[in-house]
C-alpha cells in the first residue's frame, strides 16, 4: 500500500463526509478506497461501521477482517445491495458487528484496538471508543495512551470527574513527558468546565 | 465453410450462420495469428467464447475489478461468490466487446465446422450484438465530443465541494475511477487502465462531475499550450511533468516540456526532455536532434566564461 499524501487524506475525508455514516456498501467501499492511499486508520473506521449496520453485506464484514490482520492488498469491493444474492447479507455478521460493543469477540491486539479507539474518537463515535479503551485498560490498567484518550472521550462525554482521574494517573505516571503535560492542561480546562457545569 | 475475412466480415458470416440456425464451432484468426478465437454456437447463437469469456477470463476481470480473489486459499472470495447475474452479465460485456472489436477485422480467416454443440453461458444473437456495435459507436461519438476525444483531464473538485451535497449512490465502477483519478490521467488513460471502454468511463465521469466529486479539466497538451503561450512556464512544466511521470511514452508531452524548459531558460532540462522525446519518438529524431543541439549552443552561449 502506498504512504499516505496529504491530498488524498482531505480527499478521503471530504468523500468520508459526503457519503455519510448509514450506507455500509458505500462504507465498505470507501474503506477500500482508503486503504489503497495507505489510509488505514480512516478504511478501519468505514469497515468498523459499515460491518456495524444493519443488513451490511458479506464484504463489510470481509473487509473488516482483513483490515484487522492488515492485508490491505486482499480488500474488495461491495456491489450494491439490489444486487447481492440473497444469502450475501446477515450471514456471519453478529460477531463482527458486535466488534465494536465487545472488542473481545474478535482477536484483536491492544494495539489495534488502541488505534481503533482514536480513530473513532477521531470519528465522533464516543461510545465505541471508550469501549475501545476500556478493553485495553482492562489488560493493561496504567497504559498512559489509552488512560490519556479515554480522558478525552469521557470529557466530551460531559463526564469531567471521570476524565480528571484518568488525566491524574497519566500526570502521575509521566509528570514531565509530553501525555503527563497534555494531560495537566487538558485536567485544568476541565476543571473549569466542571465548574462552569456545577454552577449552570 | 470457411474463407478469408478479406472476402466476407464476420458479421456476414454470423449473420449467415444465425439465419440458418447452425450449429458447430466456429474458429477465426485475425490479424494476429497468435490469438485465434473460437465462437461455440448453438441453432446460430453464440453460446461460448474462447478464450475472451471463458470462466479463467472472467475470474481473471472480476479480480480487476476487486470484485472477487484469486488467491485458492480464500475460495469463499473466488469468482463463485459473486452474484450469478453479476458474474454474467461481465462474461457477457466481454464477450461482446471482444466480437466488437471481431467484427472489424478484415484480416485472417474463418472456419466453420458444424457439429454438436451443447449449452453455453453465453446466449448472443449475432444481430443483437451488431445492433449494439452501432448503438455503442453512436454513444461514444456523443462522450468523445464531450470530452475533447476523451482526452480531457479528471481530478477531484475542492474538498468542500466534493464534502457537501447528498450522498451519491456510486457503483463499483465510479470507485475504481475514482481510485485512479490523480489530476493527471485523461479520461483515455483512465479507461485503459481500468480495462473498460472509454465511452462507459466517460459516462461515469460526467455522472461524477455532476455529483459534484470530479471536475473535467482540457486536455493537457491544450492547457500547457496555453501556459507557455501566457509565459507560465512553471505551470506548464508542472504539467508536463506529471504527464509524463504517469503516461512516459507520450512524445507530444516530452517535446512541449523542451519547449517549456527553454522558455523558463533552463536549457540543460530541455536537452534531457527532448532526448526522453526522441527516445520514445525515434520518428522525430531530426527534429529532436535540431531541438537538441540549438539548446546546447544556447546552454554553450550562456555559461560563464
Amino acid at each position: 500500500m502506498p504512504a499516505p499524501r496529504a491530498r488524498d487524506a482531505v480527499v478521503v475525508a471530504a468523500l468520508l463526509r459526503r457519503i455519510g455514516v448509514d450506507d455500509p456498501v458505500a462504507l465498505t467501499n470507501a474503506a477500500w478506497f482508503s486503504a489503497r492511499r495507505g489510509l488505514t486508520a480512516a478504511a478501519l473506521t468505514c469497515a468498523q461501521r459499515a460491518a456495524s449496520l444493519p443488513g451490511a453485506p458479506r464484504a463489510a464484514h470481509r473487509t473488516l477482517r482483513q483490515l484487522l490482520a492488515g492485508r490491505e492488498a486482499a480488500l474488495l469491493l461491495s456491489l450494491p445491495l439490489a444486487m447481492h444474492d440473497a444469502a450475501d447479507t446477515a450471514e456471519r455478521g453478529p460477531a463482527l458487528v458486535a466488534t465494536a460493543v465487545a472488542p473481545e469477540a474478535v482477536p484483536l491486539t491492544d494495539d489495534e484496538m488502541l488505534a481503533l479507539g482514536r480513530t473513532l474518537l477521531e470519528t465522533g463515535h464516543l461510545a465505541e471508543s471508550l469501549g475501545m479503551f476500556d478493553a485495553v485498560l482492562r489488560h493493561r490498567g496504567t497504559d498512559p495512551v489509552a488512560l490519556f484518550h479515554r480522558g478525552v472521550v469521557l470529557a466530551k462525554l460531559r463526564r469531567y470527574d471521570d476524565a480528571l482521574s484518568d488525566w491524574g494517573a497519566v500526570e502521575r505516571a509521566d509528570p514531565d513527558g509530553m501525555l503527563g503535560t497534555l494531560s495537566r492542561r487538558h485536567a485544568a480546562s476541565a476543571k473549569q468546565l466542571a465548574e462552569l457545569f456545577a454552577t449552570r | 465453410m470457411h474463407g478469408p475475412l478479406s472476402e466476407i466480415g464476420l458479421a456476414d458470416v454470423l449473420q449467415l450462420l444465425e439465419r440458418g440456425k447452425r450449429t458447430g464451432v466456429l474458429r477465426v484468426v485475425g490479424p494476429d495469428p497468435t490469438t485465434p478465437r473460437t465462437l461455440y454456437l448453438q441453432a446460430g447463437r453464440i453460446v461460448a467464447l474462447d478464450p475472451d469469456a471463458s470462466d479463467a477470463a472472467l475470474a481473471a476481470a472480476l479480480a480487476i475489478r476487486a470484485l472477487a480473489s484469486l488467491d485458492p486459499a480464500t475460495p469463499e472470495d473466488g469468482p463463485n461468490a459473486v452474484p450469478h447475474d453479476v458474474r454474467e452479465g461481465l462474461r457477457r460485456r466481454l464477450a461482446t466487446r471482444t466480437l466488437a472489436g471481431m467484427l472489424h477485422w478484415v484480416r485472417g480467416r474463418f472456419d466453420f465446422e458444424a457439429h454438436p454443440v451443447g449449452d453455453g453461458p453465453l446466449s448472443l444473437s449475432p444481430d443483437g450484438i451488431v445492433f449494439d456495435v452501432v448503438d455503442a459507436e453512436g454513444r461514444r461519438s456523443e462522450l468523445a465530443a464531450a470530452t475533447n476525444d476523451f482526452h480531457a483531464i479528471a481530478g477531484f473538485a475542492p474538498p468542500d465541494i466534493v464534502a457537501s451535497g447528498p450522498a451519491p449512490s456510486l457503483g463499483v465502477l465510479d470507485w475504481r475511477i475514482l481510485d485512479l483519478v490523480d489530476g493527471a490521467r485523461d479520461i483515455a488513460s483512465l479507461a485503459a487502465t481500468l480495462g473498460e471502454p472509454a465511452e462507459d468511463v466517460a459516462d461515469r465521469v460526467r455522472a461524477l462531475m455532476t455529483a459534484a466529486i470530479l471536475v473535467l479539466q482540457p486536455p493537457l497538451a491544450e492547457a500547457a499550450r496555453l501556459a507557455i503561450d501566457a509565459g507560465r512556464y512553471d505551470e506548464a512544466i508542472a504539467l508536463l511533468r506529471s504527464r509524463v511521470a504517469t503516461v512516459p511514452d507520450e512524445s507530444a508531452a516530452w517535446r512541449a516540456l523542451g519547449l517549456a524548459e527553454v522558455g523558463a531558460g533552463r536549457f540543460d532540462r530541455a536537452v534531457d526532455a527532448w532526448m526522453a522525446w526522441r527516445n520514445v519518438a525515434p520518428a522525430n529524431r531530426d527534429e529532436a536532434d535540431t531541438l537538441i543541439h540549438a539548446a546546447r549552443t544556447m546552454l554553450e552561449a550562456l555559461r560563464e566564461p
